[in-house]
């Protein structure tokens, strides 16, 4: 489950993920947001034909109408960030095109006609465009894209207009919250017109140290320009993070060392677990291991981990809807399956 | 403290967002939060948006503007403030540059264009495709590029005399 995240990439310890997704919409059809079944269904049917009609990069793709699948498999696939509630609250009209391996999908009718997104894991951002541009390029060949020479590419929101472009990344920051570095750090990125936010839970008290980057504006600069500016701005991070990682070793051991040690310890012995404890616990265990404070377990793919322990994949692992007590229950197994099954390993 | 949506329920999730240093913060229950927010963007960007129209359009009332193409109104298009098509923009112009400008620090896109714009003005030559362009930047009251653009005119017409 959960196949786009890898656990590969440049600088994975800290980059989880990389997104680029381009909103694109057609002339000659009225917006989503005016859209009746008949055209929703007539602009699915066009999208999905060219994506059938032809080979992109030998990859399998399933072609789904939104209100075909049942709400626990949706809900999923929202926490493995592969489809927006966007597309959901358009159930009506909206459907989707995922390759085999999830790296890519085609969200139709949700905010636009057309919404393709590239995920990757680790940082990644000029392989995703890349991949975008060829498949952006395969739709065009084909589609009427909506497009105006001032404004660009026409999207339903005007935050989106000009590229339509939204280039971002997601990144897991313990050292930076840990040391009290990261409320400055994101001060100062938010003047270079770029845009922080939590994961898990709000703002910088983000749950599980996550936090995705992205651009702001879509209009007045070129793709690659925004692209390669939010590639820096990570990799800015990046080095910062490991700045602050540094520190805790060598001013903080022993605090930092307890820290990772008690979270450890309650993550292998727990019985029942909430998600925000689980988050914020698992995040303290993945930096104790990649400190090498922690000599067992570096097998095991915490990026992965963090979805699976969120409440629809649960229920969809297990087959069967529960409620919040035997979910918290079944996350506490998982996890301690898990940690102690790679100790074992060893 | 209520949730700022259903005032019913007790707001348990709370929504901070920084833009350019102002701070703006929402609390909302469970449910509502689960309704209104993207996990793209994890803030209900929509209704913030039409909030903000108020605050960056002009304020006139006007009946007036309406898409020939798809019927929206300049009011609904605020309400939503998504566009019914791809003309909206064309009809909303005058009155949302000033919302684009304030959203994107920019008017004017630049980047890539799609074919079937590409073929259209590979047909145009090269001092009407510049003409056309510095009416645009004039229109736009970029007199910067307008002046870069009638420079590069004038030196294309002299190598053609």
């Amino acid at each position: 489950m959960t196949k786009w995240i890898d656990d590969s990439g440049i600088e994975k310890d800290i980059v989880v993920s990389s997104r680029i997704r381009y909103a694109r919409n057609l002339e000659n059809h009225k917006f989503p947001i005016l859209l009746d079944k008949k055209e929703a269904d007539q602009i699915f049917e066009e999208v999905s034909e060219i994506v059938k009609s032809k080979d992109i990069y030998g990859k399998i793709f399933s072609h789904f109408k939104t209100s075909d699948i049942p709400d626990l498999e949706k809900n999923m696939l929202i926490e493995r960030h592969i489809i927006s509630p966007a597309l959901i609250k358009n159930q009506g009209i909206s459907g989707f095109i995922l390759s085999n391996d999830e790296k890519i999908s085609i969200m139709i009718n949700e905010e636009d006609h057309i919404r393709l997104q590239v995920l990757s894991s680790g940082l990644n951002l000029q392989e995703c465009l890349k991949k975008a541009d060829e498949i952006d390029l395969i739709l065009d060949e084909r589609l009427k894209y909506a497009f105006n020479k001032q404004f660009g590419y026409i999207t339903a929101c005007p935050t989106n207009l000009g590229t339509g472009i939204r280039a971002s990344s997601m990144l897991h920051l313990p050292g930076l919250v840990l040391t009290g570095r990261l409320e400055r750090l994101l001060n100062t990125i938010s003047k270079f017109g770029i845009s922080v936010r939590g994961v898990y839970g709000e703002g910088s008290k983000s749950l599980g140290n996550l936090f995705q980057i992205s651009n702001q504006a879509t209009l007045g600069n070129d793709e690659k320009t925004i692209v390669d500016k939010v590639e820096k701005i990570a990799m800015q991070i990046v080095s910062r993070e490991k700045e602050a990682r540094n520190y805790l070793i060598n001013e903080n051991n022993i605090e930092i060392d307890d820290k990772v040690h008690r979270s450890y310890g309650v993550l292998t012995n727990a019985k029942i677990i909430s998600t925000d404890e689980a988050v914020k616990l698992l995040s303290l265990v993945k930096l104790g291991i990649d400190l090498d404070l922690i000599d067992k377990n570096k097998n095991v793919n915490f990026n992965k981990l963090f979805v699976e322990i969120q409440p629809m994949n649960i229920q969809f692992e297990a087959r069967e809807e529960l409620n919040e007590k035997e979910r918290d229950i079944r996350r506490a197994e998982i996890i301690k399956k898990r940690l102690k099954r790679e100790s074992e390993k060893l | 403290m209520l949730c700022d949506k259903c005032k019913k329920n007790k707001a348990t999730i709370h929504f901070t967002k920084i833009v350019n240093g102002k701070k703006i913060e929402m609390h909302l229950c469970k449910d509502c939060a689960r309704e209104n927010t993207d996990i793209n963007s994890g803030f209900p960007m929509e209704n913030f948006l039409s909030d903000m129209f108020g605050e960056f359009t002009l304020k006139e009332p006007n009946t007036e503007y309406k898409c020939p193409n798809c019927g929206m109104t300049y009011e609904q298009f605020k309400r939503y403030g998504k566009f019914g098509c791809s003309e909206c923009i064309d009809t909303f112009k005058d009155k949302i540059e000033p919302l684009i400008q304030n959203i994107h620090g920019h008017r004017r896109h630049k980047g890539k264009s799609p074919g079937h714009h590409v073929v259209k003005e590979k047909e145009m030559t090269e001092i009407e495709k510049l003409r056309k362009e510095l009416n645009e930047a004039v229109e736009a009251e970029n007199y910067e590029k307008a002046a870069e653009l009638r420079d590069e005119i004038k030196s294309l017409e002299g190598k053609e005399d």
